[in-house]
């Protein structure tokens, strides 16, 4: 397991990936499986950017273990949110009713294998998993 | 993200290549937007395009609706896998133009 502490601020967003990728070339995942992994923990780690300490900045707690499958946690001790009561969006739906934005924890939940989420001593901890291939 | 902008006739082509995210999507916005509120049509050559998120979905969102308003229209080639299941997962592969891929 290897963690980073960082700043929940946009501009680390690089920092964090580059954090992710170092373990994930440590792995057998493919490809794929990478891209899709940089795109969940974007998603994670911009909405905590963006909405756990507003207006203050505050920090965020990333773990990455690469075992059987890739697992990852993220905690911040901002405002409590439970992203996975957001409701998904109509992705049916004609393109003059789709609305901008409301997509990132979505793509998280479908790209991933599994994402929890809970609330223990006033943090947020979010986890996410998924397999290699 | 890169992005190399090449006029064909009347189409504006724009080649992105790299990772289409929070912190770059913003540069093609500016980019595309002004070009299909102009009328405009652009093709958007995805072939190098390595990675898209939210933000750079939302982006052609935008667009989407900026070329309806102004009769422009917006195409897409060149789209890798990855990056398709990503638009099929949203919702956008039909909602956006795409080219089929001819190799």
């Amino acid at each position: 397991m290897k963690e980073l502490i960082i700043d929940a601020k946009t501009e680390n967003l690089g920092k964090v990936l580059e954090f992710v990728d170092a373990e994930l070339s440590k792995s057998e995942c493919t490809a794929k499986v990478k891209t899709h992994i940089a795109i969940a923990v974007e998603e994670v780690f911009i909405n905590i950017s963006n909405y756990a300490y507003r207006p203050d900045v505050g920090g965020v707690v990333i773990r990455i273990s690469v075992c059987e499958d890739v697992r990852m946690e993220f905690e911040d001790k901002g405002k409590p949110y439970n992203p996975l009561e957001k409701e998904d969006p109509d992705v049916n739906v004609e393109m003059d009713e789709r609305e901008i934005g409301g997509l990132g924890i979505f793509m998280v939940k479908k790209i991933m294998d599994t994402v929890e989420y809970r609330n223990e001593d006033g943090k947020n901890i979010l986890i996410i998993r998924k397999t290699f291939i | 993200v890169e992005i190399l902008k090449t006029q064909e006739g009347s189409n504006i082509m724009l080649k992105l290549s790299g990772s289409l995210n929070t912190e770059t999507a913003s540069k093609l916005q500016e980019v595309l937007i002004p070009e299909l509120e102009a009328g405009n049509n652009v093709v958007l050559d995805f072939l190098e395009l390595k990675h898209i998120s939210s933000a750079g979905l939302r982006v052609l969102l935008i667009g989407e609706k900026v070329s309806k308003t102004a009769g422009s229209k917006q195409t897409f080639r060149g789209i890798l896998p990855e990056i398709m299941e990503i638009l099929q997962i949203t919702g956008f592969s039909s909602i956006l133009h795409i080219e089929q891929t001819e190799s």
